[in-house]
């Protein structure tokens, strides 16, 4: 298969949304002039036209009441506002006008809207363009959460999300924009709402979602050379989660370990373990292990920017630990 | 900037004269019911504010899209949602357009065009921006008007919403009923226009016009909606009236309903029937007569919302999202 990297992979399915359905309307910032940030959109606006691809000013919470106003009547926007942080502020609009306000009608209109935003660190984004927030997100009924881990998955599941009637936050991992990796070229949208087993173990099983998918994984083969067999299950959908596919393996390995890069309280992990331990823990033979993000303010400076999460001796000595028993 | 004056023919004025006397009756048993204890919650009443609804509505197709406030009765019934229905809802009744989910100041019924009410100052103005973004997106005539309050037109997403709709062209007509209040309070500056300063500011034209002469709204409105629905891009209504009522019936008025406005208040409702009788040949008796008709309207809808029953859990499309979150 031939390689690609996420963001290109990124452009070819915007390219396949924008061309395969007119209702389809991609708005975000710079999108026109320097085509998106970090050129996901390049080449989309002449393409297409101002009235498919669509540059905003510098708004921030008006823009999603926008396009819950236009998905209501017809449209398809996809909203291109990175980073996460630009979401926070729009947190009325998106509990309220996207995920309420539909269901109240007797006729309970579809809210199709894709938003993207990118998340986590990399090329020293600052404290404030860094955070990862997912949970914030995935609290909320009705919005489903996803969280692609590699350029094939970015692309499979940025090409779900525009096709789904519900609205689907794509939260892209800042790490991973530049990574390669082998992509199919024709339009193949994934499952959205299931997890999957990135690799086969029964020593013990690993969680890990967005850009701890790919530190896991290399946690996974240095655990292969200590003999200790793990399984990794890439959880891909963050709400609705899929806790079936986990406990399927704990039932097999007897063990658990969940990496997560965001803060630990009421975090994806926290309701991951709480649904292993209502549903499978008589399973366990050992407590479930975790590895969370530290409260610290991610760092500016590149020495720094990865400290706070987990890495991989971290994980495999989180690993070995849980072996152990101790 | 003052609309072209405009003759308006006497069954054009009558069709006016009748709906604002609709909405005026309509407000009226609401804020009795209020007080007799058949709306749960808080709520709003727009009299005093009939002519801005109706003036504007009037140049409305039924497709076209109308955002109200969350004082919406008058909108809503002036874009021709069922009055039963309205009533009902209110109540919090089975037989709302909204299944009695929504209430008084959220409520929609898309069918009539009637988008949604309310919610939070200033989102009708975001949710009509994106209705005429699809719209334009979509290459149809529809036009999507929001109406606005004092609190609304000073709020950072009015600003935003105007930006966009200034930036892309958008066929969406914005109403602000200048009621000079913004909640409980005065509203700051009521006499300089901050939405007329916003369409100077994003260089959309706009009007300025008094919002008790139905004349003067219908011969603005009729301008702004043209202006939009021939692809000009966004106009700014500002309409000079008064809330009669406090900000909400919960707040204990000392004032009965019957005694209508302030002392020194035009009536919009006597304005119009004094021209109709003066220079359109009508005659009191006519006019008592249309009252009596529209009075047992009110009453029959008023009845038969306060016995629909109450809405029950299996009717609950509200929650089937639910499930979605194992």
């Amino acid at each position: 298969m031939r390689e690609c990297t996420y963001i290109e992979a990124t452009r070819e399915t915007l390219i396949d949304a924008l061309a395969g359905d007119p209702r389809t309307v991609l708005i975000g910032a710079d999108v026109c002039g320097m085509g998106g940030r970090y050129q996901s959109a390049v080449g989309l606006r002449e393409r297409f036209g101002p009235l498919r691809v669509r540059d905003v000013p510098m708004v921030g919470r008006a823009i999603v009441g926008v396009a819950a106003g236009a998905a209501a009547n017809g449209a398809r926007p996809i909203l291109d506002l990175t980073p996460i942080e630009t979401w926070l502020g729009a947190l009325p609009e998106i509990a309220h006008l996207l995920l309420i306000a539909p269901k109240l009608c007797g006729e309970r209109r579809s809210m199709p809207i894709v938003l993207r935003g990118l998340v986590g660190p990399g090329y020293s984004s600052g404290p404030f363009q860094s955070g990862h927030y997912h949970p914030l997100f995935a609290h909320l009924p009705g919005l489903r959460v996803v969280a692609p881990s590699s350029p094939t998955e970015g692309k499979g599941m940025l090409a779900a999300a525009i096709a789904c009637d519900d609205p689907v936050l794509v939260l892209e991992p800042r790490r991973l924009l530049g990574e390669t990796g082998p992509v199919p070229e024709s339009p193949f949208p994934a499952t959205l709402d299931r997890a999957a087993v990135a690799r086969v173990g029964e020593a013990l099983t690993m969680v890990a979602y967005g850009t701890m998918v790919g530190v896991a994984r290399r946690a996974v083969e240095t655990l292969d050379g200590l003999s200790i067999r793990a399984e990794l299950i890439d959880l891909r959908s963050l709400a609705p989660l899929d806790p079936e596919t986990v406990i399927a393996s704990v039932a097999k390995t007897g063990r658990v370990l969940l990496v997560d890069d965001t803060f630990g309280r009421c975090s994806i992990m926290s309701e991951l373990a709480a649904q292993i331990a209502v549903h499978a823990i008589d399973y366990l033979d050992a407590p479930i292990a975790r590895l969370d993000a530290s409260d610290r303010p991610i760092a500016f400076s590149p020495a720094l920017e990865w400290a706070g999460m987990p890495a991989e001796r971290d994980i495999v000595s989180a690993a070995e630990q849980l072996m152990r028993g101790d | 900037m003052k609309p072209a004056k405009l003759v308006l023919l006497t069954d054009t004025l009558r069709s006016l004269y009748e709906q604002m006397l609709r909405i005026r009756r309509a407000e009226e048993r609401l804020v009795k019911s209020f007080h007799e204890g058949l709306i749960p919650g808080p709520f709003h009443s727009s009299l005093g504010q009939e002519a801005v609804a109706v003036g504007v509505c009037h140049h409305l197709r039924a497709d076209d899209a109308v955002f109200g406030t969350h004082r919406g009765q008058g909108h809503a019934i002036a874009k021709g949602v069922d009055m039963t229905a309205l009533f009902a809802e209110i109540y919090g009744r089975e037989d709302g357009c909204c299944g009695g989910r929504a209430g008084p100041s959220f409520f929609a019924s898309p069918r009539q065009g009637f988008v949604g009410a309310g919610i939070a100052p200033g989102t009708s103005v975001q949710l009509a921006v994106g209705a005429a973004t699809a719209f334009q997106t979509l290459g149809s005539d529809q036009v999507a008007v929001a109406f606005l309050g004092d609190g609304a037109a000073r709020s950072g997403t009015f600003f935003e919403s105007a930006h966009l709709a200034a930036d892309w062209k958008l066929p969406v007509v914005l109403i602000c009923e200048r009621n000079q209040f913004a909640g409980r309070r005065a509203a700051q500056g009521a006499g300089s226009g901050p939405a007329g300063a916003a369409a100077r500011y994003f260089e959309i034209p706009g009007f300025e016009v008094d919002g008790n002469d139905v004349t003067m709204v219908y011969a603005a409105a009729f301008e702004g909606v043209r202006h939009a629905r021939e692809g000009k891009g966004p106009m700014i209504v500002e309409c000079a009236t008064l809330r009669w009522r406090p900000f909400s019936e919960s707040d204990m008025p000392s004032r009965p309903v019957e005694a209508g406005g302030p002392a020194d208040t035009i009536d919009p409702l006597v304005m119009l029937a004094d021209r109709l009788v003066d220079h359109h040949g009508a005659v009191s008796a006519e006019l008592a007569e249309w009252d009596k008709r529209i009075r047992k309207e009110v009453d029959d809808s008023h009845r038969a919302a306060a016995s629909s029953p109450w809405p029950s859990a299996a009717t609950d499309e509200a929650d089937s999202g639910d499930d979605r979150h194992a």
